[in-house]
Parts: structure tokens; C-alpha cells; sequence
């Protein structure tokens, strides 16, 4: 092996590992003890999950499956609340933002960003079914929508950031 | 997309889709685990909640320190108002001090003509709430102790203003609490004066609900609501909260310590097991120490001299059955068929500011307390 492809190992590495950093660091922001009101907390995850989404978009080697897995799951064990919430709506996202990436590639910011919004309610529907099965009587959705709609303007921003630098083969993202 | 490497991503995309189908049959496996509270999950979220501790802890205290210096600054605001407050309040205060020293003679020396066992005092660990709720879907605390200081699951938790919850699980350095408001708590009250037995449920709202109050339990604002000891895991006479009127004219809880601004908390020792409707049995199996039958409960008792109620700020309970935990109403003459020490014990008052990180008065005793029905998170 060459220094040059060890150096490509290790730079993928570390891409891989600021993908799950992300998730850490959100997390941990989700635990401070600060008057909040809430609102923090719900959003972190669906953050996490914005920013997890447009970087599968733009860069989907360096998101694969078990990021997103480990991602939800360092949300779940955070909070403290039951294993694998998270990181089935984090998989459900993944699986969703798949199928729908090329056409997404191709499509206008606004398009995209609505793409997203569907991604972010079909995770935050998972995570709140699966709340409701897993208490077996009725969650308040409210901070689910809240953080959908706060990762919305993360979305937004983080394409509007970094949208035109990150580019795939031939494509960039929103600027179809 | 990829020129040339059509084929081999086709291969991939099989494996790739099979290793999903495992990670969401993994993230499922999971879930089932949690609810069963397995031994691995309950290792994972102890060793996450050890190993986010010490940033936490390290967090916490500049997040402390800035919270209190934008509180004293809206206090110097207000100053000239608050003194005159605090005046007043001080006022009232020990107006009430004398007849509180009376009745705990009064109380004294009726413990002492009854020959009724005194209540245990309570050993604590004091710990600092490091880290808040982490999910839109749970609601806990993260404190800086854990089974070092001899914490485990199940403990009462209480702040310097009342009841806080209970210990869900035990890491190392940190445990975490399941507060009041959680979806999953179930505490066991009794509504002061008149001594309704209910069950309050957390509804992840900062106002928990009142469940299986008995047939035509009449609420007013401003009832007391204190645990009632059932279930064995939280000490009776713990303050809870009040009933206050909502906006709406509605009756609702209002808890005495408001998650939101809890900074240092005690981790009592577990209460001993049995509920307070159990008499203690001596070992050839009569009671000890048991009261003549009374037909009233003993907290209604006391209340015959408190002014009637007006007509207009009651409420009506709905009939329902027995809570977990043996929270229903019972006919009377059982009521008052109660280990005195329960009945008489006095309402644990609320503790001054404790110094940081202190370990209490002892080591917390092993004892296994019984654990209340519980559906679900952080189990």
C-alpha cells in the first residue's frame, strides 16, 4: 500500500468518524443543563439528522448505513431512553434519502429542501410511532415537529454553506 | 452515475441493502431489549452516561454559575420589591413558627401515649444535576453520582423543594433520574388535607396528572400533595406539589421542585419495604403497635377545624380502580388500619442548600425496594 492510499484510508477515516462526531457533539449539547425549554432536545436529533442527510447526499460513501445506526444509537443511549429509537428513524432516513438521491441531485434548493422535510417526517413519524408502541399510549408529537422544522432551517443552511462546494462526480447539489 | 462501475455497484447495493435490513432488524432487537430492561442495555446507557460525566460535570458548572449570575441580576432589578417580599414572607413565617413547635409537642407527646415507633431518619447522598433530558421523548436528569456513592435504581430523588423522582439506573459516576413529568412515573400521593388517595402520572408535560382519585374526591387550589409511602419505594409525607388553578379554571399539579431549575439534588435511602397499609406483625403474627380503629383516616383528623370549603372552586373526581402500587380508595375503617409510624410520620422537610458533591450522612444501606408498575423507558 502506498502513501498516498494511506493517506486516502485515513482521510476517509476521518471523514467517517466527524460524521458520528456530529451526532457526539449535538448529543452532548441536547444534555447541557440549561434552561431550555425544551426545544433543544427535541431539535438536536433531527439536527443531527440534517446534517447526516445533505452529507449522504453530497458525499454517500461517507455516510453509509452504520453511521446512521451509530449515530441514532449515541442519541439513545444519551438520553437514556430505549434502544434503537433513534436509530431506526436515523436507518428509515437513510433508506428514504437513498432512493430518492439521484433525483434529488438533480433537483432546485427549494425542491430539495422540501425533499428533506419529507426525509425529516418520515424519520420523526418512525421515532414518534415507535415511542407510542414502545409506551403504548400517546406521545405529544409537538417537539418532533419543532426539531423537524428547526433541522429544516439547518438543512438549509448547511446546502446553502456548503451546497455548491460539495460536489459528487459531475454534480453539485441544489443547483440543478 | 458511476461510469464502468455499474456492476459491482449493483453487487453492492444487494450487500448494502442487506446490511440495512440487519441494522434495522439490530435497532428493532434493541428496543425489545430496552423494554425488558436487558442487562445490555442497561450496560450501554450506564457506560454512556459514565462516559459523558465528567465533560458534563465539567459543563455543568460554568452553565451553574452563569444561570445564578443572570438570576442575581434580575434579583438586583428587583430588589427594593423583594425585600419587602421576603419581609413579609419572613412575617408570616414566624407567625407560623409557634404553632408549628406547638402541634410537634402536641404531636410528641400523642406518639409517645400511643407507643408508636418513631420514623427512621433518612440517610442521602447529594449530588449535582449534570446533565438535563435528552429526548423529546423522556424526561430525566443525569446526576454526578453513581454506585461509587452507593447509589442504585430505584432511590427517591428530592431537591431542596420536594419530590424530583426516582433513580432509573446506576453507572459508575453518574446515575439518572426519571423526573416527575416522565411519560413513565407513577408516584403513589396523598392529597393533604383530606388525605385522597391518588396516583400522579407524569404525561411528559410540565403538569403531571392526578389518576385514580376516589368516587367524589372534592380538589381545591392550594392542596397539598405529598407521597403517600404505597408501593414502598418513595417515603411517605414527601412534598409533591399543589393543586393550582390552571388558566382555563381547571385544577391541575403544580410541582413543588420544577425540573427546570434544579441544580443540586439528594438521593435518599431507599424506604423500607411494605406499604403503609400493612401493619407490622410481630413473629407469631399479631400486629404490633396498631392504633384503635378509627373511623376516620388520620389525616382527615386533623382537618375538622379548617374552614369550610366554598362550593365553587371544588372539583369532582372521576371513579376509577386501583392503581399500581395499592393507590385506591379502601373503606375507611382499613384506612385507619395503619403502622402508626407511617401515619405519623412527619412530612420530610424540605432540606437546606447543600454543599456541593458531598456524600451524605453513611453509606446508603442495600435494600431492595418494590418497584412500582412501569411501562416503559429507562426501565
Amino acid at each position: 500500500m502506498t502513501i498516498v492510499q494511506l493517506q486516502e484510508l485515513a482521510l476517509g477515516c476521518l471523514r467517517r468518524l466527524a460524521v458520528l462526531m456530529v451526532s457526539v457533539v449535538l448529543a452532548l449539547v441536547s444534555l447541557l443543563p440549561i434552561e431550555k425549554g425544551g426545544w433543544i432536545v427535541a431539535a438536536a436529533p433531527m439536527v443531527a439528522l440534517s446534517i447526516l442527510v445533505f452529507w449522504m447526499l453530497v458525499r454517500p460513501e461517507d455516510v453509509p448505513a452504520g453511521s446512521m445506526f451509530l449515530s441514532g444509537l449515541i442519541f439513545d443511549a444519551f438520553a437514556g431512553g430505549p434502544l434503537g429509537l433513534w436509530a431506526l428513524s436515523f436507518l428509515v432516513a437513510c433508506v428514504v434519502t437513498r432512493l430518492q438521491r439521484d433525483d434529488i441531485l438533480m433537483m432546485p434548493r427549494l425542491v430539495v429542501l422540501l425533499v428533506y422535510g419529507a426525509v425529516a417526517g418520515f424519520a420523526a413519524l418512525t421515532a414518534w410511532g415507535t415511542a407510542t408502541l414502545y409506551v403504548r399510549g400517546f406521545v405529544d408529537p409537538t417537539p418532533l415537529i419543532a426539531g423537524s422544522i428547526v433541522s429544516a432551517g439547518v438543512f438549509l443552511a448547511v446546502s446553502l454553506l456548503f451546497g455548491s462546494r460539495a460536489t459528487t462526480p459531475g454534480r453539485s447539489l441544489g443547483h440543478g | 452515475m458511476y461510469p464502468g462501475k455499474r456492476r459491482s455497484k449493483s453487487r453492492g447495493s444487494s450487500a448494502d441493502r442487506l446490511w440495512l435490513a440487519g441494522l434495522v432488524v439490530a435497532s428493532l432487537a434493541l428496543l425489545v431489549l430496552s423494554r425488558g430492561d436487558a442487562v445490555i442495555s442497561r450496560f450501554i446507557i450506564n457506560n454512556a452516561s459514565d462516559m459523558t460525566a465528567p465533560l458534563l460535570q465539567g459543563l455543568s458548572e460554568p452553565i451553574g454559575q452563569m444561570r445564578s449570575a443572570v438570576s442575581n441580576a434580575g434579583s438586583y432589578a428587583f430588589m427594593v420589591e423583594e425585600v419587602a417580599r421576603l419581609r413579609r414572607e419572613n412575617d408570616r413565617l414566624r407567625a407560623l413558627q409557634g404553632k408549628v413547635e406547638e402541634m410537634g409537642d402536641r404531636v410528641r407527646r400523642y406518639e409517645e401515649l400511643l407507643n408508636s415507633t418513631k420514623p427512621v431518619p433518612t440517610n442521602f447522598v447529594t449530588a449535582r444535576v449534570i446533565g438535563d433530558t435528552g429526548s423529546p421523548f423522556v424526561r430525566t436528569a443525569l446526576i454526578g453520582a453513581g454506585r461509587s456513592t452507593g447509589i442504585a435504581k430505584d432511590q427517591p430523588v428530592v431537591s431542596s423543594r420536594g419530590l424530583v423522582g426516582r433513580t432509573i439506573s446506576a453507572g459508575r459516576t453518574a446515575a439518572r433520574v426519571l423526573l416527575l413529568t416522565d411519560l413513565n412515573s407513577r408516584v403513589p400521593v396523598r392529597v393533604q388535607p383530606d388525605g385522597y388517595r391518588a396516583v400522579l402520572a407524569g404525561n411528559n408535560s410540565d403538569r403531571p396528572t392526578l389518576e385514580f382519585l376516589p368516587l367524589g374526591a372534592r380538589l381545591q387550589a392550594g392542596d397539598r400533595i405529598v407521597t403517600s409511602g404505597h408501593g414502598g419505594l418513595f417515603p411517605p409525607g414527601l412534598p409533591v406539589g399543589t393543586i393550582e388553578s390552571g388558566p382555563d379554571g381547571r385544577l391541575q399539579v403544580a410541582l413543588a421542585a420544577v425540573a427546570q431549575y434544579l441544580d443540586y439534588v439528594q438521593v435518599l435511602e431507599p424506604a423500607p419495604v411494605g406499604s403503609p397499609d400493612e401493619p407490622e406483625l410481630s413473629p407469631d403474627g399479631a400486629p404490633i403497635s396498631e392504633a384503635p380503629v378509627d373511623a376516620r383516616p388520620q389525616e382527615t383528623a386533623g382537618a375538622e377545624t379548617a374552614a369550610p370549603r366554598p362550593d365553587n372552586a371544588r372539583a369532582t373526581a372521576t371513579p376509577s380502580g386501583n392503581a399500581a402500587g395499592g393507590s385506591g380508595q379502601r373503606p375507611r375503617a382499613q384506612q385507619s388500619r395503619r403502622p402508626r409510624a407511617a401515619l405519623n410520620a412527619a412530612p420530610q422537610e424540605p432540606e437546606p442548600e447543600p454543599a456541593p458533591a458531598q456524600a451524605g450522612t453513611g453509606a446508603l444501606r442495600s435494600m431492595v425496594p418494590v418497584a412500582p408498575e412501569d411501562r416503559g423507558f429507562g426501565r
